[in-house]
């Protein structure tokens, strides 16, 4: 559910005794509600939550699909949209329905996914050492710029957050989960390294805010599903 | 014929005459400069089957004040080559050779050639000149070096300009991001051949190139994911396109003409998208990079008569 999103009670977490009862009969008792599929939760500063949302689905088979967020402290809502131009995020943010988030891949996703030699790896910012695969760049004008990488440990994660002397995205409970299962948190499953179905890379993202050129927040970006 | 002039050889062929207009040596067009080459693989990708065979654009002039008759001498007789694009400003005229390979130094001599009576500037006081009937229009001038063309004939390259087994074209079925090109879009065993007499390193040639062609690879790669017990299915689709376009083009070896292909121009386009949403995911949509000039097929695949001349007659 959303705190800030008008109607927020009608949109229902995977964890919610009223997700999708009677699926795939249609109980006319939650018919006309939103069902997330894919639910994102954005961890900052030793774990709490700055936002959440997901792509969410009513079951009429008419309506189409939503993708929207809140932050917690209800600074922002932000809806995304189609946008053509970029080989692979292929969308954008609209935040207050006002400011866009514009998204860019980098060249190593690009080359890893599709084996496109356009982009950059945005060699101009001041990138951590430690990260071996940036994978985007998102923008709001005048405002902040983004970079995403590609967390393969949660001491990769740590020695980020060292490097910018920023507080690790994570709590204990997150802790365990990076260290245990961490591709269940995973945005997606990629074969970067062209190494075959089986061997898909499980793309966990973590993001750090830029603000004039300052690295101002570690995020990290946790994906989940229904069953995982 | 009750009055003028006609040189006749042993075949009975009109070699000179006052009413046949002899084309004369004009002079090598000028070397403007070249693209730099382009196109040695498929831009933007960095996959299987990236190798292109390449190609320079060379731009020369010439001033003539009627269209000019243009021969290639290849400097490289390994390369393939033709005029693409002819075009004038008053008297100057601009040519567009292309040539296989990406190396710069290999420019062609363009050796051009007119109707005698838009020759001009010969001082020299003896020879033969030949006028039209109106006695001002003249059909031979000695003073200017008559074209003699050694052999000729006409030549169709073959439909597929693609070393690839097949013509390449669109599937479907594949997985999710398939971007591995499989069709090998050079040209190096694409061609036809007529037999020429003559050292072949002091030959030129002249022939037009009409055909061209566009090909493309195209895959489509799907998967499909389901949430709670099947509903709420995510589609993943991408395509991969590789297109590359083709202009015919000829190349002079020992003893052959060939006509073949050469790569004008190419292009990789991908696009992923999946359904999905929120931050850092979703959307659908499409990308390109590069469009082709027109759907995949060859065109204007018809005989191009050449004529062959020896370069060395002609300073």
């Amino acid at each position: 559910m959303f705190n800030y999103i008008e109607n927020g009670d009608s949109y229902i977490d995977l964890d919610d005794p009223n997700y999708m009862v009677n699926y795939p009969n249609v109980d006319p008792s939650t018919a006309g509600n939103w069902f997330v599929f894919n639910k994102q939760r954005v961890y900052y500063n030793n774990g709490l939550v700055l936002g959440h949302g997901g792509w969410y689905v009513k079951l009429d088979g008419a309506t189409a699909p939503t993708y929207l967020g809140e932050s917690s402290d209800g600074s922002y809502t932000v809806v995304f949209r189609e946008k053509k131009g970029d080989p692979i995020l292929q969308f954008e943010g609209v935040i207050n329905g006002t400011k866009i988030e514009h998204y860019e891949s980098s060249k190593a996703l690009r080359m890893g996914v599709g084996n496109l030699l356009t982009g950059s790896n945005f060699e101009e910012y001041d990138r951590a050492s430690s990260v071996n695969t940036w994978l985007a760049r998102s923008w709001i004008e005048n405002e902040q710029e983004e970079l995403y990488f590609l967390v393969e440990s949660r001491g990769m994660l740590d020695e980020v957050a060292n490097y910018y002397s920023l507080p690790v995205p994570y709590n204990d409970e997150l802790k365990a989960t990076l260290d245990n299962n961490l591709q269940s948190i995973r945005f997606k499953s990629y074969d970067l390294n062209n190494a075959g179905e089986g061997n898909f890379v499980a793309v966990v993202v973590a993001g750090i805010v830029f603000k004039d050129g300052v690295a101002t927040m570690l995020k990290l970006y946790e994906t989940t599903r229904w069953g995982e | 014929m009750s009055y003028g002039f006609a040189a006749i050889n042993t075949s009975g062929q009109t070699i000179i005459s006052d009413e046949m207009e002899n084309l004369h040596f004009l002079g090598k067009a000028t070397l403007t400069g070249n693209d730099g080459g382009n196109y040695g693989d498929f831009p933007g990708y960095g996959g299987s089957n990236d190798t292109l065979d390449g190609r320079v654009i060379f731009t020369y002039t010439i001033t003539a004040t009627a269209p000019p008759l243009v021969f290639i001498k290849p400097s490289d007789y390994n390369r393939w080559h033709a005029i693409i694009t002819q075009s004038n400003s008053g008297t100057t005229w601009t040519f567009d050779v292309i040539a296989s390979g990406l190396s710069t130094s290999y420019a062609p001599e363009l050796f051009c050639f007119v109707n005698a009576n838009n020759t001009s500037g010969a001082t020299s006081t003896h020879g033969l000149i030949v006028w039209k009937a109106d006695g001002t229009t003249r059909t031979f001038d000695s003073r200017y070096n008559p074209l003699a063309i050694s052999d000729g004939g006409t030549l169709v390259p073959p439909l597929d300009p693609t070393d690839g087994s097949g013509l390449p074209g669109t599937t479907s079925g594949h997985s999710w991001n398939y971007a591995t090109n499989d069709h090998d879009f050079r040209s190096t065993t694409r061609y036809t051949s007529s037999a020429v007499t003559g050292t072949y390193s002091d030959l030129m040639f002249a022939a037009p190139s009409l055909a061209q062609a566009t090909y493309k690879r195209q895959m489509h790669g799907h998967k499909r994911s389901c949430g709670f017990l099947g509903c709420c299915c995510q589609n993943h689709d991408s395509t991969a396109a590789w297109w590359v376009m083709y202009r015919n083009t000829f190349r002079l070896r020992s003893g052959y003409m060939d006509a073949g292909w050469t790569n004008y121009a190419a292009g990789y386009s991908f696009s992923s998208s999946h359904e999905g949403g929120g931050w850092f995911g979703g959307g659908g949509g499409s990308y390109s990079s590069g469009t082709m000039p027109y759907t995949a097929k060859t065109i204007n695949l018809t005989s191009n008569a050449y004529i062959i001349a020896d370069s060395t007659r002609y300073g």
